[in-house]
């Protein structure tokens, strides 16, 4: 074998790497809002998050960081996935801890409701969203059985059967590009829905899961091993009207037990201004209308209740400026659109302004 | 660690790595550590087996040399001294000695093989009316088992005709038997044409790195993106019936026949592929079956490795035994003598005399085929596969002057491409009926299968409501671009004879690996494998 | 030599077998007329084709066979 063999071997061996590669990282997307919203988690800079928003949808949609930012001066950021479940509430706090160590956790009860807290197609949405790491690989055997590990472990093992959607691989792709090549998300992982729901009266139990009091154990057993002075545990408002059932109350006394905070933001609905006619996209969950509200009271109540600390780095400083420089013009579009029922999703960055 | 398995890639890493960095001759033993441990890794249990077969067959093979070499100094030494009587005697005495070591090398693997295949099936066959009960041996297939039988006892019988010369190094010889690239599923391999290569060291070279690689991409190809999506839907109609035969039927032998084809060749392109890469020419086993023009053609173009050892040893040597050139003579001799034209009926002879030329072979034909039917499986439906097959080939012998002077009288042109266009299509049809028996449960529902087919509208009530049976139309459009590269690629080679690698090695370099990184990403991004997919054996990997 | 073509002719019409070199690879012969032709050497000559010597290059051209044949006259 000459030289010039090795040196084809070794090119297209480096080809083949690499393409797989690139295929792996455009098509290793389990859920691609979840995907596209933790990205941006992963841009921002060591020690700038004051806030950890912990939970599922009703957070992504409820909670606009650069809002908070611009009207109260504290830095926030959703660890949220789609349908996200308590039992992935302790390494979302361990995520945090590990680069961040926010001054204030905000957790969404509902993650306890679910019955089956390792449901595999919503667990993974969270844990594909993480990006490979020590954590990553902990969480993953601390929650899936064994037999599963190898495609958690290595995404491309299932992911590489998404080539038929490769639109939507690809819309993830440009954005994740678009979110290198400014160095940040200007959203902060947050979606929205352009649409109005009319109300109509609807009604569900309230109910905390057998298996959701386990892990809000393993989560609260945690939290307080490490040294976690401060969670807010919140109920986010709806427009369902629910029963609450007694292990919902057993809950919040486990809560205080621990000795951390409750805020039940259904019960302040008409404090905060909720419309039921206008401010939400379907019955458990608020447009760009409710998500203002939402976020402006909550981020009064976490300034009034905690000591945020918000002496930034100038970096950060600017990157938050400049986030909130969008509110206007996104706030105005999102309206408009909203308004107008154009029924959209929307959680690409371009999608915003 | 199927062929498919990246642990069985890693385990050919390793092995070329170690291969090409050991001294030339000592890189056999490479050979045979990674064979053993190949076979240890899948099939520990019933290793005793493989190594049974492998020294029984190697001091009967020395046995026999012995025997011949004795034969011979004797003869020698006597030339003078022995009458033409006492050397005949001696000659016959020799020659049943060393039958006899050759039946009982033949008798005892040929035997396992046979109990180890058939025991369960016929026990519990004949307890259906005999007052026996039914006895199931429990025993898994050992890996292989009906391909190192063969080749081994190919070996031996080759030894016996004086054609080869025994193999005296055990390790070697052991080599031999159980070359893992082919002990899943074959070719099985002649001992002149594999032993030397195995044995003699080679060296490094770029075109058998590149093209050994491309052939297993090739074979993975078409295993796990074309052969795996298929199955599914042959599970699908299969698991269903028999509700749903006419038209499903039909569709069920033809999807069979692709993923029948696609999953051996693909396998087989792997380990050729493998042993490529290590510098060692394997046996062709397919060579574009679905273009045959006749059932006989077929047959050479699929499966060869089988269908090469059962002509080299059962269908010659029965076909020209002493008793057949007898009874051909026989049958010729109640002809009357006539002086026929060249383009008569039966091509110039009488019918007895056409008779007794082709009746020898053609039972000599039925039997092998019977043969290639019962080695498919234990069930009397593979009999029925192969004497389908056998049968037709009888007849078209028998007929063939027939035909020839039907396409005489009728003025058919036979070199145009109309012609042979049908020939392809009779041939497809008749193995498509072949096929049937191998996914029909037994004779009978074979048997159902085929005449619902001529009927493809009937009990249009049994079409299932749920057609969703897990693939997406992105999938089927993946089996059709697939097989029409395959087919492609295939009338590429059947119309220039050429290989198609050395073609693709003739281009510029960016070309061939625009071709290969296509290939590659094909089969990494399009392969069946993953969660929710099961690991998709080879069909041929239980025989 | 001659007489020996000729007596191939008789087992198979039309059949180029004077300048011929791949009878059986090419698939001017096929397994029936090689039993054919074998059937015609133990008849006619005498000399009976061990199996192991029915491999394709013994049976390309009448050349190889002839040559086949006096090799196993010598045996």
């Amino acid at each position: 074998m000459k030289l010039k063999h090795w040196i084809r071997i070794i090119i297209f061996a480096g080809l083949s790497i690499g393409l797989i590669a690139l295929a792996s990282f455009v098509m290793c997307v389990a859920y691609e809002r979840d995907t596209v919203g933790m990205y941006g988690y992963y841009k921002e800079p060591d020690d700038s998050i004051s806030v950890a928003l912990i939970g599922p949808s009703t957070i992504y949609t409820s909670f606009y960081s650069p809002l908070a930012y611009e009207k109260y001066g504290f830095t926030s950021f959703n660890l949220s996935t789609s349908d996200m479940m308590g039992a992935s509430y302790k390494s979302a706090v361990q995520l945090a801890e590990s680069n961040q160590k926010p001054d204030l956790y905000v957790v969404e009860t509902w993650g306890f409701t679910y019955k089956d807290q390792l449901e595999p197609v919503h667990l993974r949405r969270w844990i594909d969203a993480m990006k490979d790491s020590e954590l990553r690989t902990q969480t993953i055997e601390e929650l899936i059985p064994e037999e599963e590990w190898y495609h958690y472990k290595h995404p491309f093992i299932k992911y590489h059967s998404r080539w038929d959607d490769i639109g939507g691989c690809l819309k993830v792709f440009i954005d994740k590009l678009q979110q290198n090549r400014k160095g940040y998300s200007v959203t902060k992982n947050f979606y929205t829905y352009t649409d109005v729901n009319e109300y109509k009266e609807k009604k569900s139990k309230y109910k905390i899961s057998e298996e959701g009091f386990k892990y809000l154990d393993i989560f609260l057993n945690y939290c307080k091993e490490n040294g976690i002075e401060n969670i807010l545990f919140i109920r986010s408002p709806e427009s369902i009207t629910y029963e609450m059932d007694e292990s919902y109350y057993e809950m919040l006394d486990i809560i205080e037990e621990a000795g951390y905070d409750f805020l039940d933001m259904q019960a302040a609905s008409s404090e905060i201004g909720m419309d039921l006619n206008h401010d939400f996209y379907n019955p458990g969950h608020l447009n760009i209308f409710g998500a203002q509200k939402y976020t402006d009271y909550l981020s009064k109540y976490i300034v009034e209740h905690y000591d945020i600390n918000t002496d930034y780095a100038p970096e950060v400083v600017k990157e938050w400026d400049d986030c909130a420089s969008y509110n206007k013009k996104i706030f105005e579009r999102l309206e408009r659109l909203t308004d107008k029922k154009t029924n959209e999703s929307l959680y690409i960055q371009r999608d915003f302004y | 660690m199927t062929l498919t398995s990246l642990s069985f890639f890693a385990f050919v890493f390793a092995t070329l790595v170690l291969y090409y960095i050991i001294p030339k001759k000592f890189r056999w033993i490479v050979l045979l550590a990674a064979s053993a441990a190949f076979y240890g890794i899948v099939c520990l249990k019933y290793m005793p087996f493989i190594v049974f077969t492998a020294i029984s067959t190697w001091l009967g093979a020395l046995w026999l040399d012995k025997v011949a070499n004795q034969r011979k100094a004797e003869l020698k030494e006597h030339k003078a001294d022995w009458d033409s009587d006492t050397k005949k005697a001696y000659k016959h005495k020799t020659l049943v000695n060393k039958r006899l070591i050759l039946a009982l090398v033949l008798v005892l693997n040929f035997g396992i093989l046979a109990v180890i295949k058939y025991f369960d099936y016929i026990s519990e066959w004949l307890s259906g009316f005999l007052p026996v009960p039914a006895i199931s041996l429990g025993i898994l297939l050992p890996l292989g088992i009906s391909f190192y039988t063969f080749q081994s006892m190919g070996y031996i019988v080759d030894v016996y005709w004086g054609k080869t010369a025994p193999e005296k190094n055990f390790a070697k010889f052991a080599l031999f038997v159980s070359f893992f690239p082919q002990i899943i599923q074959g070719p099985i391999a002649i001992y002149d044409d594999l032993a030397k290569q195995l044995y003699e060291g080679h060296d490094l070279q770029y075109e058998n790195i590149k093209n050994g690689f491309i052939l297993i991409l090739w074979g993975l190809f078409k295993k796990m993106v074309i052969a795996d999506r298929l199955i599914v839907i042959l599970n699908a109609i299969l698991d269903n019936r028999p509700g749903l035969y006419n038209f499903f039927g039909a569709i069920a032998i033809l999807v069979y026949a692709a993923q029948l084809y696609m999953d051996f060749s693909g396998g087989i392109d792997i380990s050729r592929g493998v042993a490529q890469m290590l510098g060692i020419n394997m046996a062709y086993n397919f060579k574009r079956p679905f273009f045959a023009r006749t059932v006989a053609d077929f047959w050479r173009r699929w499966h060869i490795s089988l269908c090469h050892w059962l002509r080299t040893y059962l269908f010659y040597p029965i076909a020209v035994s002493k008793a057949f050139l007898r009874f051909g003579k026989w049958i010729g001799s109640h002809a009357k003598k006539k002086d026929l034209p060249a383009d008569s009926v039966w091509g110039g002879f009488t019918f007895i005399e056409h008779a007794g030329r082709v009746v020898p072979g053609c039972i000599a034909t039925l039997l092998t085929f019977l043969i290639v039917g019962m080695w498919h499986g234990a069930n009397w439906k593979y009999a029925g596969y192969g004497l389908w097959n056998g049968i037709i080939i009888l007849v078209s012998m028998l007929l063939d002057p027939v035909f020839k002077y039907v396409i005489n009288k009728t003025k058919i042109r036979t070199q145009t491409f109309s012609w042979r266009l049908w020939q392809i299509f009779r041939t497809f049809v008749i193995t498509m009926v072949g096929f049937a028996f191998d996914i029909g449960n037994d004779m009978a529902d074979s048997a159902r299968m085929v005449l619902d087919c001529l009927n493809p509208l009937g009990r249009a009530a049994s079409v299932p409501a749920e057609l969703n049976i897990g693939l997406k139309i992105s999938d089927y459009a993946v089996i059709v671009v697939g097989l029409m590269i395959v087919f492609a690629v295939s009338l590429y080679q059947e119309r220039s004879q050429k290989s198609f690698r050395d073609t693709l090695g003739k281009q510029s370099i960016w070309f061939q690996w625009v071709i290969m990184l296509g290939l590659l990403l094909g089969v990494v991004i399009l392969g069946m494998y993953g969660p929710g997919v099961a690991a998709n054996e080879f069909v041929y990997m239980n025989f | 030599m001659e007489e020996f073509i000729e007596k191939l002719k008789l087992i198979k019409k039309g059949v180029d077998f004077e300048n011929e070199t791949e009878l059986f690879d090419g698939g001017f012969l096929d397994s029936f007329d090689v039993i054919q032709i074998i059937t015609m050497l133990d008849e006619d000559y005498e000399i009976t084709v061990p199996p192991s010597e029915i491999v394709p290059t013994n049976f390309n051209s009448a050349k190889a066979m002839f040559a086949m044949m006096q090799r196993l006259e010598d045996e």
